[in-house]
């Protein structure tokens, strides 16, 4: 990019869990680039371009797509077939800092969080509660569509962020346990 | 006729009932909670009145909101729309009680089918076939047991008020019972506000056939003939269509008259459907819906008729304008249901902001949308975002055009089951018109999108990504169909 770069591009795309090695060459003479996914060459050319669709000649095969970019990556679809297409995933360093927590640090799996932006229907304990392993702790809902979320071990309350009607989403630490003192009497 | 109508509903089944008020000629009344503030049927009413806090019981729940909405704007009725309080019966004499006339069913009516235990007991009393179950419900968990065992495991619990497949679970053991009959009984009190539930035998891989029937304040009751909607997930519908492939002239006629006697027996008015499960060549009466249904749209292109219009006449006081003879149907017609949701992950709402949809179009095609390029969708409510139908001469030809369409759908943004609708409709056993509840687990369980379909969308993000950012600015504001100008306007300056 910038000062016409007489190189090919070269970037790594994911789709979902799938991470790909993609190059676009610059545009020769006749308007073709060269375009190759996981060392698969492609000729293409660019036909139309207006705000959100793409006329592209793939091979010699016409091609309608819809375009769309967002923070989370490219959106796009062909023929009813839709992508989302990302950067490769970081670190699992890098994605536990993205991470709303407290200072005492928890990993993903043992937060209490919804899978998906949800709106809290119920809070099933008070602050100082004891909570057995899978207890559950908090109810939402998306969509009219109910979780139950559950303590991943057992322990005490010591914190609700979760109040009744308010929109919540994933990373957003609903409920902090403090683990069970030692010597407790088993769940 | 009514010169002013308020529709006490939101998304594509406002925007629906919106286009009959405007080809009518009547006056029209949104209402919108704040998380609907720019939404499409708010932006084609003729007046906008707001709800407030986004959550549905202080929304579009809230009836004392509503009927002070319909009395300051000066509507003469209430069209409720599907869900929410379409079939409540407190709502429906509280808007009579406020001098308005409720587009649907009488109270009573509905309190006698609404009720499903109730509708049961119609059902029997006109000589439908009915399901072995409960015939009240019950909330006692000793109570279901025994009721569970004379019927006969498996058992389904089911809300006594629900609908739409909420507060459904399966239970095969007692232990299963007990678990099951606690969570159906939260899910229903928080979608309608009423958590009673009853038990039925649980029938194995039959058909959904349900028939649309109308009646008028005079006694008339036609049907419209039947919907099969059998292809389910989680017991909400994904796909219908009419004609069924399992019904012929003899079953039809036969399950006709059945569901009129049952609408009759109920004293049933307006537009409504009686739902069976066909086993075979066997029926049984499940439930009475008092309400327009989200798969209206097939009824009307095989039969040309606009529901919400005869809906409305009915409540002005008007006869059916045709007798049982005089209905006809033609060709076939088939619907797919565009939610917010991932097939991926087991179906889980896709709420977030739509960047891009576009429309299908053509010869035979019926698009039903309450979306926009750039609107959001609010996770307060049901992720419908559109549907879209499509009518041939033949059930072949009917399924190739609704898979022309969905081809030609474009949403980006939020994950929608298109591809996955595509891929069902395509499939050799839908195909053969060998549907039955059950054919979504036993055909597309852990389905997954194709691979292979990668490769465009990879060259074509590629190219995105080396494009000057110019380009790329350009096409990340707001579109040019965005309907509201205060997003429109603004990035003169771009290039």
């Amino acid at each position: 990019m910038g000062k016409g770069a007489a190189e090919a591009i070269l970037v790594k795309l994911r789709i979902d869990d799938r991470e790909h090695d993609v190059s676009v060459s610059p545009v020769t003479a006749d308007g073709t680039r060269r375009v190759v996914v996981d060392g698969r060459q492609h000729e293409v050319v660019s036909c139309a371009a207006p705000p959100d669709a793409r006329g592209l000649l793939v091979d010699g095969r016409r091609v309608r797509l819809h375009v769309a970019r967002s923070p989370d990556g490219t959106w796009v679809s062909h023929a009813g077939r839709t992508r989302l297409v990302r950067a490769p995933l970081p670190d699992a360093r890098t994605d536990d800092r993205k991470l709303k927590t407290t200072p005492r640090t928890r990993s993903a799996a043992q937060a209490i969080t919804p899978a998906f932006p949800s709106m809290v229907v119920a809070v099933l304990v008070q602050v100082g509660d004891e909570v057995r392993r899978g207890q559950e702790l908090v109810v939402v809902s998306a969509m009219k569509m109910e979780s139950r979320l559950a303590a991943p071990r057992a322990g005490k309350v010591k914190a609700i962020r979760a109040k009744v009607g308010a929109s919540v989403k994933p990373g957003d630490e609903l409920v902090e346990l403090e683990p069970a003192a030692e010597g407790t009497a088993d769940e | 006729m009514f010169t002013k109508v308020l529709v006490a509903n939101r998304g594509e089944i406002a925007v629906r009932v919106l286009r009959t008020l405007r080809e009518m000629g009547i006056a029209s009344v949104a209402v919108y909670s704040d998380a609907d503030r720019d939404a499409l049927h708010v932006q084609l009413a003729d007046e906008a009145v707001p709800l407030g806090d986004p959550r549905p019981s202080t929304s579009y729940l809230d009836m004392d909101k509503l009927v002070a909405a319909a009395r300051s704007t000066g509507a003469q009725a209430v069209h409720p729309g599907y869900g929410f309080l379409s079939e409540n019966a407190a709502f429906a004499r509280r808007v009579a009680a406020a001098g308005l006339v409720f587009v649907g069913p009488p109270a009573d009516a509905l309190a006698r089918v609404g009720d499903k235990t109730e509708a049961r007991r119609t059902a029997a009393a006109a000589g439908v076939p009915l399901i072995p179950g409960m015939d009240a419900p019950e909330a006692d968990p000793d109570k279901l047991a025994a009721a569970a065992d004379r019927i006969g495991y498996p058992v389904l619990v089911k809300a006594a008020a629900g609908g739409g497949g909420k507060g459904m679970r399966v239970a095969a053991t007692p232990a299963e019972l007990r678990a099951a009959a606690q969570a159906a009984a939260s899910e229903a009190a928080t979608a309608f506000a009423d958590g009673s539930v009853y038990l039925e035998r649980y029938l194995d891989r039959p058909r959904h056939v349900e028939f649309q029937i109308l009646a008028d304040a005079q006694g008339h009751v036609v049907h419209l003939f039947e919907r099969e909607c059998s292809v389910q997930r989680r017991h909400q519908k994904v796909l219908e269509e009419t004609p069924s492939p399992a019904v012929d002239d003899e079953l039809r006629e036969r399950m006709g008259r059945a569901a009129v006697a049952a609408a009759r027996a109920a004293g049933y008015v307006n537009a409504g459907t009686v739902e069976f499960l066909l086993h075979g060549r066997e029926f049984h009466f499940l439930e009475v819906n008092a309400r327009i249904q989200v798969e209206h749209p097939v009824t009307e292109l095989v039969t040309g008729l606009d529901l919400v219009r005869l809906q409305l006449e009915i409540a002005a006081g008007a006869p059916l304008p045709f007798s049982q003879e005089q209905v006809t149907r033609r060709g076939h017609a088939i619907e797919a249901r565009i939610y917010a949701e991932d097939p991926r992950r087991g179906f889980a709402p896709s709420p977030g902001r739509i960047l891009l949809v576009r429309h299908p179009e053509g010869p035979g095609v019926r698009c039903d949308s309450g979306v926009y390029s750039g609107c959001d969708v609010p996770v307060y409510y049901d992720p419908i975002l559109a549907k879209v139908a499509a009518h041939g001469p033949t059930r072949e030809a009917a399924v190739a055009r609704l898979a022309r369409a969905l081809e030609e759908l474009v949403v980006l943004g939020v994950d929608t089951p298109a591809e996955f609708l595509l891929d069902v409709l395509r499939s050799p056993p839908f195909a053969e018109g060998r549907t039955h509840t059950r054919f979504l687990e036993e055909h597309f369980a852990g389905w997954m999108p194709a691979a292979d379909a990668d490769g465009l969308a990879l060259i074509a993000a590629a190219l995105e990504r080396s494009s000057p950012p110019a380009v790329a600015a350009a096409a990340a504001t707001t579109p040019a169909d965005d309907p509201s100008p205060w997003r429109r306007l603004g990035g003169w300056g771009r290039a």
